[in-house]
């Protein structure tokens, strides 16, 4: 057969419901019929670009499906780019594609004009340079790469993560029924363009005929405003995100009676939070998902009925399973490897591999890092008895103390347990006497304290004690990244300034 | 009839068809007529 194109997705939208709304505003929105229309014209503007690669450097506009349709119609990688990079960061980046046309947030434009071989257009322009072309409704015959996506490595330059129309396609048809979605359905979709949940959500929300409505960029009044006046039905977000909405609803009483189905990803998700959403919203249901850039998003799941029988449990063990990003989705092979490759024994901890057709592992210019297909995630898990997969963090992360191993997260999650800690983040930090320490920096509520001491006999009393702080600090807030990840290295280099 | 958006699997080599345009007739695999694959039922993720 013909390689796989991930137009293909809005092609079967627009045949099966083109009458549908797929963006913005319920009654005044783009039908699927027109968004198709839309990317063939982008597409015909982009097969005749001078250009190898289609950049954008924008947050999140009605245009953004049309743009990543309209790169995969045109036969060249889509390349969302962070916004929010420092001024050389992004340059260097956006340096890196060229040749390159790159579609720029108006007052983005300054920060990336000028560079050999890049053509930039702001946003606004973008519908007067499609409007004279003639829809292309085929792929021209191109590069296999859907989108390049730049992470964020923890030392050097980011690396492109090459997501092939394969593994996306692929993703999509394993994970999402086909017009599954009611005709009332709206995802809102507040996370960031050049992050693979941004992606995800574009072609998971066609393939099932969900309107999306989007927010520019997360802000949790505006999410939660947003979602009451569109009915949103549907929302990803990321654990420091949930946070942020749980405050607000408390704080206006707005429940979302529309809302349904909230999934979260991207990070470790504190237990606190997830079972006050639970009790806050008993209406919805919540998945945990886990996934990487790498993976093309989602490889297991926590499902609503996982979330439901967890929180109601009062076996420890199942109550547990909040914690856990559940199991592995049925086409995705995943075991849990010990140094040497081989797998561990149940219930230990190692280094998380998969394999399937949605996992790429490769980076441009680096090739593929797969080994028989199987992509070592660089996470640290664990899998108990029953299938359900604990993340326990990076592998960079793992504190080694004296020869043992200890993840960040299980000492956290103690730490967060006590009543006057608001957040938590544990670190190793360099030590003469046992290779690594454990540091600890903490936020507490507002107008409570706590002492290092306490703190350190509070984890005392759960956890050997190993994994008692040597160090904790005491902060207003923690660095996290706008997706949500904690700032390890930060952290680190905060209170060790020599590590 | 194939079905738009339908899985059609077939029961020798497991080989999996996505129907990306309606139309009449039916997809063969190892020399058989391949068979609707039950819709999945994973919750939505992104």
């Amino acid at each position: 057969m013909d390689s796989a194109n991930i137009i293909t997705i809005l092609t079967m939208a627009a045949q099966g419901f083109g009458d549908r709304v797929a963006l913005g505003p319920a009654g005044s929105g783009t039908t699927y019929a027109d968004l198709l229309t839309l990317s063939g014209q982008v597409g015909d503007w982009l097969a005749g670009a001078d250009a190898d690669q289609f950049v954008l450097v924008d947050v999140n506009s009605d245009l953004m499906p049309a743009l990543l349709f309209g790169a995969a119609l045109a036969g060249k990688p889509f390349v969302p780019v962070n916004y929010r990079l420092a001024d050389d960061r992004l340059r260097r980046i956006v340096e890196r594609t060229s040749p390159s046309l790159v579609v720029a947030e108006p007052s983005a434009v300054k920060r990336v004009e000028g560079i050999a071989g890049v053509t930039v257009v702001p946003r606004d322009a973008v519908p007067g340079l499609i409007a004279q072309t003639t829809p292309r409704l085929e792929p021209v015959e191109g590069s296999d790469i859907a989108v390049l996506l730049f992470t964020s490595g923890t030392t050097g330059e980011p690396k492109a993560a090459v997501l092939r129309h394969d593994n996306l396609f692929s993703y999509i048809v394993s994970t999402v029924d086909f017009l599954s979605a009611d005709a009332d359905e709206c995802a809102l979709i507040s996370v960031p363009p050049y992050h693979i949940a941004g992606v995800a959500a574009v072609l998971s929300s066609t393939f099932a005929g969900r309107r999306i409505y989007y927010l520019e960029q997360f802000n949790a009044e505006e999410w939660v405003k947003a979602a009451a006046e569109q009915s949103a039905t549907h929302a990803m977000v990321v654990p420091t995100m949930l946070g942020r909405i749980i405050e607000v609803l408390e704080r206006t009483g707005e429940r979302l009676p529309a809302l349904r189905h909230l999934s979260y990803g991207g990070g470790h998700m504190p237990t606190a939070t997830i079972a006050h959403a639970l009790e806050l919203l008993p209406h919805v249901d919540f998945t945990n998902a886990y996934g990487l850039t790498e993976t093309s998003s989602t490889i297991a799941v926590l499902t609503p009925d996982d979330h439901r029988v967890a929180n109601a449990s009062a076996d420890p063990a199942v109550r547990m399973r909040l914690g856990s990003v559940g199991r592995p989705i049925p086409s995705i092979e995943l075991f849990i490897a010990g140094p040497d490759g081989k797998p561990v024994a149940q219930g230990e901890s190692g280094e998380i591999w998969v394999r399937g057709t949605q996992v790429s592992g490769e980076y441009l210019g680096v090739g593929s890092t797969l080994k028989d297909g199987w992509f070592r995630t660089r996470d640290a898990g664990r899998l108990d008895a029953d299938g359900y997969l604990y993340v326990e963090g990076r592998l960079d992360d793992v504190i080694v103390r004296g020869g043992e191993n200890m993840s960040p997260g299980e000492i956290e999650d103690v730490l967060r347990q006590h009543p006057a800690v608001r957040e938590a983040a544990v670190v190793g930090i360099p030590d003469s006497e046992w290779g690594e320490a454990i540091a600890a920096m903490v936020v507490c509520h507002e107008g409570e304290s706590v002492s290092q001491e306490t703190l350190q006999k509070w984890v005392r009393a759960s956890l050997r004690s190993s994994r008692v702080p040597e160090l904790v600090v005491f902060r207003d807030a923690l660095p996290y990244s706008e997706t949500g990840k904690l700032l390890r290295r930060e952290i680190r280099s905060e209170i060790s300034p020599s590590a | 009839m194939m079905q738009l958006g339908k899985r059609y699997t077939c029961a020798s080599c497991g080989s999996v068809a996505l129907c990306c345009t309606a139309g009449s007739g039916e997809v063969h695999c190892c020399e058989q007529a391949m068979v609707p694959m039950e819709a999945k039922s994973l919750p939505s993720s992104d």
